[in-house]
């Protein structure tokens, strides 16, 4: 099974450094989780695992992992649940977006992906996959939504 | 000239817009193209508009907006025409300096709602949202169009409003939130579930 990593449009070196740990491999190892592909973006860290800077769309290589690790960024964020991806997501201290934390605490609280405050948690929030109850997104509701906006337009 | 003779022009020019612009007559919507991720989750509101239904939408981004720029070209280029207007706060923009751009950024985002008359304004902030609203809440005091405003505020906003959602919150005629906690706070919201 296949670990994919993203940073997003700028870098995470604490992050793709952490991936590289034997201690982080490991725990990946004991889960199954023994190919691992690194989006790294501009970061000059490179690590030992098969890794790319961008690429137009992330959908590929999100569809085709087992466990994404991701940057708290809402969109890569939402992206990977809505393929109902397991998921860890771990904060960027540096960039204290308050609002991608915010949402990444909630999408946390409600069980469906696990947040990581620092890069150094990551083997024990990779070793909380085995028990830890993932749900599943609640649907969206787009459709009504855009039923309501088309009976306001009439 | 005495009050009466003012009044007497500003009924004068009153008449003259409606003449020189008369309101279209399909229904028309106006999508304001925020920046960034929220250009994303409107695309993903949009994707589910069965655009059969509606019979003319326009999209407005600022000028130099190049991801709205894109996303427009890539999905509704077939759908409606893209204008284009002058951006009221850049990043990382001071919010004195910001206030002034703003009051400037109204001068052609009025012309712009004058001339298409939307029956809609459909927004999810930032950017150009507060010029364009502003001027479609004028204009509909005036009755000079039918325009009502729908702001659909962010996935990412949990627990309290974005500051555009703030500012334009009073003009809305529906005001969705994706989190409950925001429809607690704020009777007006409308929460239907996430959105995205």
């Amino acid at each position: 099974m296949s670990v994919f990593v993203t940073v997003g449009t700028t870098k995470f070196e604490e992050l793709i450094k952490a991936i590289d740990t034997d201690e982080v491999l490991e725990a990946l190892r004991d889960q199954g989780l023994t190919k691992v592909l690194c989006q790294i973006g501009n970061g000059e860290f490179t690590p030992e695992s098969e890794f790319f800077r961008f690429s137009p769309s992330l959908d590929e290589f999100m569809e085709n992992a087992d466990l994404i690790i991701s940057h708290a960024g809402a969109g890569s964020i939402l992206e990977a649940l809505r393929k109902n991806k397991k998921l860890i997501v771990v904060v960027n201290q540096k960039l204290m977006d308050n609002h991608q934390l915010e949402i990444a605490k909630e999408l946390s609280d409600r069980n469906h992906l696990i947040m990581c405050e620092n890069p150094d948690e990551l083997s024990s929030a990779v070793r909380k996959l085995e028990t830890a109850e993932i749900k599943p997104l609640p649907p969206s509701n787009t459709q009504e939504l855009m039923q309501e906006i088309v009976d306001l337009l009439n | 000239m005495g009050i009466w003779g003012y009044l007497a022009i500003l009924i004068g020019l009153w008449y003259l817009v409606k003449f020189l612009w008369p309101p279209a007559k399909r229904k028309n919507i106006l999508v304001v193209l925020g920046s960034g991720g929220h250009t994303t989750e409107m695309t993903t509101y949009l994707k589910k508009l069965d655009f059969s239904l509606v019979e003319n939408v326009d999209f407005i981004c600022a000028e130099d907006d190049k991801v709205s720029k894109e996303k427009f070209r890539l999905h509704f280029l077939n759908r409606g025409r893209l204008y284009e207007i002058f951006r009221s706060r850049k990043v990382g923009q001071s919010y004195i300096s910001s206030v002034f751009t703003t009051l400037y950024s109204f001068i052609p985002a009025i012309f712009l709602v004058l001339k298409l008359r939307p029956d809609l304004i459909v927004t999810n902030g930032p950017g150009t949202a507060l010029p364009v609203c502003y001027s479609g809440f004028i204009l509909r005091l005036l009755r000079i169009s039918r325009t009502k405003i729908v702001f659909i505020e962010s996935f990412c906003r949990v627990r309290t409003l974005s500051l555009a959602g703030r500012l334009i919150y009073p003009i809305t005629e529906q005001f969705y939130v994706q989190w409950e906690y925001l429809q607690r706070d704020n009777p007006k919201c409308r929460y239907i579930g996430l959105l995205v």
